[in-house]
Parts: structure tokens; C-alpha cells; sequence
């Protein structure tokens, strides 16, 4: 059997130091592309989130569901219906469920109103005149979240009593939180 | 001598294996980089739009006008089946779908503008906001007489050169209709508004596509023919140099047939009889919902009109066959029939009328009004 050279070994560990220093670069090269990609992986789920909370704000403003309405005329914008509402939280009671019941009646009807308005919690809280309690409309919050977006947005409660002869307006303002 | 030249031979040999695999290695990497950034930008993309779709959706009345720039080059495309419509850019694998909201719009879009509007469905209270969506390169003939067709084409179309609107020309006689060319249009479309040019039962001159439209491709050339009272709706395809229509039965339009009728409208702007149905289905479902919300405050004003001097109100509520809660039970039972087979919808537009009635009766009568 021939013994390598010294001249063959020296060439050898040349090489294999070579090969390792690459290796070396490839692997910090990955390491940092990673972190990079992980840095923009997460920018970009927050501002997934930020434009799914606006546009569930958005749709929570004009649910037929809550809008007022004035006869054949053009719906009143950024106005809640309390009697709606009103309907929301009995229906909610009704069914035990305390949250957001009309919306999560039964697995066909949950399923829809989950496409329109997802992960989020939907809460209606009166201040003028009095701050009442608020009233959560739609409650399907992710129950391990790890972030949330929360949009406020300034309403009109409108509320019609039949001995009124007027309907009178309170202001609050529906608070839309979305989950991911 | 021979052995250093072995040597050198050796050391080429496997500086250009190792400078193979390099370059192989990076070729790697930049090829799934390349699909990773197409994936990316397709979903982006689709997200862009859904957001545009949104608002626009809630926009009631307002055309807007989205420039698509760099997206010119790219295919939008939409369909719906099964209640379940989807819109995303060809060759890319990125898409949104959609149970809830309807959308009314071409198969494909190409442009480097896309025309978006939106009215509100009401029977007769407000249901949803049927969105259209159309673009600068779909032209839309617009043939017939009569009230619907001025409102429509003022309604559509721009009234001058800074408006926004849809791109509407009108056509009022066989020798407009065979003068039509595509121009630079990528699609066109004919709106047969009063049903007197394309029923190929009654009329031979309709049967023929525009000469200046028979080279375009057949999936670019359609048509759309409503009845003469406007209740009904047909979709027509270009197939050659004929036209051929898509549904032997007539579609129904289920409205109140009021002035900016969104589901009439809707039904110019659909892809097909598919698409109309599809999208109006979702409609439907979204009127069981908000017809049982309607019905509970029926239910909660009836019980606030418990005194003598409320009994007419409380009789309009609730009550008698006709009262305002029962017909909202009903339009629920029927919508939910409409859902399922279309052609079951006819008595929601019976209820609808007379549910609008009942809620004129009540502001009549002084009482606090259901919508």
C-alpha cells in the first residue's frame, strides 16, 4: 500500500478547509436568509391582519343586519338600529348562547355570517347620554389568537319607541376586534 | 511529467464539478425564489382586489375607477358555482373565494381599468349590495326603446369625459347593430333591453352576429336579452357568426321593479345564466337572515303598541294573515325555496309588495315604521 505525501496531505486538508469555509458561508447565508424571511413573514401577517380588520369594520358599518333605515330613502350611514339590536340580544339569550347568537344559529347560518365577518369580536358600547354596558354582537373570537387588531368607529344609536313621536339618536361607537 | 499533468487534468476536473454544483445550487435557489415571489405576488395581488371589492361593495352608488397598472398584462378572471363564487389572475394559483357577497361581472377582464359599481338589492327593505364589475375594455352596446334603456344608459355610462362610468354606446337600428366593431375592446357585449332583437323565435335579422364581431373569439361576444316587461332574462353566446342562446328557459328577475332595479341591472352585467343565478342565490340567502332580524323588531314594536290607541298599529304588525310579521315569516320560507330552485322565487316578489304596502300603511297610520 503507497502512504499519501505530505505534500498530498497538505492538499487534502487545503481542500476539506476549503469545502468547510463554503459550507460555513452557505450556512450563515441560509441562516440570515431565514431570519429575513421570517422577519417579512411576519410584517406581512400584520398587515394581512390590519387590512382584514378594515375590511370587517367596513362590513360590520353597512350589515343590512344593524343599518338604519328611513323608508324607501337612502339608508342612514354610521347608524345602528337598536331595535335590531335589540333583536340580537334576545335571540343571544334565548339560545344561551351569550354572544352573538343570531349570528351562530346553527352550523349553515354560522358558516355564513364566518365568511363575512370571521375571527373577530363585534361590540356595541353606548357613552352619550350614559355609558351603558357593552352589547357584544358577534363573538367568535380565536381562542388561541396570538395577535389582535382592534378599529373603532364612531355610531349613532337610533332608537324608536311607538309612544315617541320622533325617533331619538344616542352616540357610542362599535368597537371590531380581529383575531389571528 | 505524466503525473503532474494527471494532476492538473484531476484539479480541473473537480474545480468544474464544484463550480457545477455551485452554480447548480444557486440556479436552485433562484427558481424557487422566482416561484415563491409569482406565488406571492398572485396572493397579494387577489387581496388588492378583494380589498377593492369590499369597498366598492359598500359604496352604494358610486362607480369607481380602479387603474390596474402593471396589472394590465395579467387576467382577471371570476366564476360562481354552487353559491360559491371565486376570482383570482390567470396563471397564477392564487384565489378568493366567496359564499356571501354577490358580484356580477364578465368571465375574464383585461384592462388597464376596472369599472366597479354597486346598488342595493331591496325586497323591499335593503338585502345586500349587488356589486358589479366591469373594466375600460368591455364595451356594452346598448339596443331597445323605452324607459328602462335611457335610465339604464344614464345611469351606466358617462355623461361626459371626466365622468365615470361604464363603456356604453346606444344602438337604435339594424344599420347601427351591423356597424358594431370591437374596436379595442377585449370584450363586448350587446344589451338587448327590450327583448326586440335577439329573440330568435321572432326576429331573423337578431340572429346574426355584428359582421365587425365575427372575427373576435366566441368566448369575447356575448349577449343578454331582457323580455319586454323586463321579468325575464337571456343570455346569448357567439358561435360564429350566430348567435346562440344559453338558457332555454327563461331566467326570472326577482324584484320590485323599481327605478336603478339592482337584480335587473345585475343581470346586464353577469357572465352568464350561471353566474346571475349563482350570485342572486346568494342574495336570497342573505334576505332569510335580515328578514328574521326584521321580524323580531316586528315582533318587539307590536308588543310596544299594547294600548287601545295603539290597536291599528299592532293589527298592521301582527296579528291578521296579512300582517307585517307573518309576511316575514313567509318571505323567509319562500327565500329559502328561491335558494334552492330559482324558478320558486316568483311569490317573493308577491310578499315583497306586500310587505312595501303594509310598512307605507304604518307611516300613514303615525306608527314608529318597520324599515
Amino acid at each position: 500500500m503507497k502512504h499519501p505525501t505530505r505534500k498530498g496531505q497538505a492538499q487534502m486538508t487545503e481542500t476539506i478547509a476549503i469545502i468547510f469555509i463554503f459550507f460555513v458561508l452557505v450556512l450563515f447565508g441560509l441562516l440570515f436568509y431565514s431570519r429575513y424571511q421570517k422577519v417579512s413573514l411576519q410584517q406581512e401577517a400584520e398587515e394581512i391582519l390590519a387590512t382584514k380588520a378594515m375590511e370587517i369594520t367596513v362590513r360590520t358599518l353597512f350589515l343590512p343586519e344593524l343599518l338604519c333605515t328611513k323608508g324607501e330613502a337612502e339608508p342612514e350611514e354610521n347608524c345602528v338600529d337598536m331595535a335590531k339590536v335589540e333583536v340580537l340580544k334576545e335571540r343571544s339569550e334565548e339560545d344561551g348562547t351569550k354572544y352573538g347568537g343570531f349570528f351562530r344559529e346553527g352550523k349553515r347560518k354560522e358558516a355564513y355570517y364566518f365568511d363575512l365577518l370571521s375571527n373577530s369580536r363585534i361590540t356595541l358600547q353606548e357613552v352619550f347620554p350614559e355609558a351603558e354596558e357593552p352589547i357584544v354582537l358577534y363573538d367568535n373570537a380565536k381562542k388561541d389568537w396570538t395577535k389582535m387588531e382592534p378599529t373603532y368607529f364612531v355610531v349613532s344609536l337610533k332608537d324608536w319607541e311607538p309612544d315617541w313621536p320622533e325617533p331619538r339618536y344616542r352616540f357610542g361607537y362599535l368597537k371590531v376586534e380581529v383575531y389571528s | 511529467m505524466v503525473k503532474g499533468q494527471v494532476a492538473i487534468t484531476f484539479n480541473w476536473i473537480y474545480i468544474l464539478i464544484a463550480g457545477v454544483v455551485i452554480l447548480l445550487f444557486f440556479f436552485f435557489i433562484v427558481a424557487k425564489q422566482k416561484e415563491i415571489s409569482e406565488e406571492k405576488l398572485g396572493a397579494d395581488l387577489v387581496r388588492t382586489m378583494k380589498s377593492i371589492f369590499t369597498a366598492a361593495g359598500v359604496s352604494e352608488k358610486t362607480k369607481n375607477e380602479i387603474d390596474t397598472g402593471s396589472l394590465a398584462d395579467y387576467t382577471l378572471f371570476f366564476n360562481c358555482e354552487d353559491g360559491r363564487s371565486e376570482f383570482g389572475f390567470l396563471g397564477t394559483s392564487a384565489r378568493d373565494e366567496d359564499r356571501v357577497n354577490p358580484l356580477f361581472s364578465p368571465a375574464e377582464i383585461k384592462a388597464p381599468k376596472l369599472i366597479t359599481w354597486s346598488l342595493p338589492y331591496k325586497l323591499p327593505f335593503k338585502v345586500a349590495d349587488l356589486l358589479y364589475v366591469s373594466s375600460s375594455t368591455t364595451k356594452y352596446f346598448a339596443w331597445g326603446q323605452g324607459e328602462f334603456r335611457d335610465e339604464f344608459v344614464n345611469a351606466a355610462k358617462a355623461a361626459t369625459k371626466n365622468d365615470l362610468g361604464f363603456n356604453v354606446k346606444e344602438i337604435s337600428n339594424f344599420e347601427e347593430y351591423n356597424e358594431v366593431t370591437p374596436q379595442l375592446n377585449f370584450q363586448v357585449r350587446i344589451l338587448d333591453l327590450d327583448g326586440s332583437l335577439l329573440r330568435l323565435d321572432r326576429l331573423k335579422e337578431g340572429e346574426l352576429v355584428p359582421p365587425g364581431l365575427k372575427k373576435m373569439a366566441d368566448t369575447a361576444v356575448t349577449a343578454v336579452s331582457l323580455d319586454l316587461d323586463g321579468h325575464n332574462v337571456f343570455y346569448f353566446q357567439k358561435e360564429g357568426d350566430h348567435w346562440k342562446q344559453s338558457n332555454r328557459n327563461p331566467i326570472p328577475i326577482v324584484s320590485l321593479g323599481e327605478e336603478r332595479d339592482a337584480a335587473k341591472y345585475a343581470a346586464l352585467f353577469a357572465a352568464d345564466e350561471g353566474s346571475y343565478e349563482c350570485n342572486m342565490k346568494k342574495a336570497f340567502r342573505r334576505l332569510q337572515y335580515v328578514a328574521a332580524v326584521y321580524e323580531g323588531k316586528a315582533q318587539q314594536l307590536s308588543e310596544g303598541y299594547q294600548d287601545i290607541s295603539g290597536q291599528i298599529c299592532r293589527g298592521l304588525l301582527s296579528g291578521s294573515a296579512d300582517s307585517i310579521q307573518i309576511l316575514l315569516s313567509q318571505l323567509q320560507a319562500t327565500a329559502v325555496g328561491c335558494e334552492q330552485q330559482p324558478g320558486r322565487c316568483a311569490d317573493l316578489v308577491e310578499i315583497a309588495w306586500r310587505l312595501k304596502q303594509q310598512n307605507e300603511q304604518l307611516n300613514l297610520e303615525d306608527c314608529v315604521t318597520l324599515y
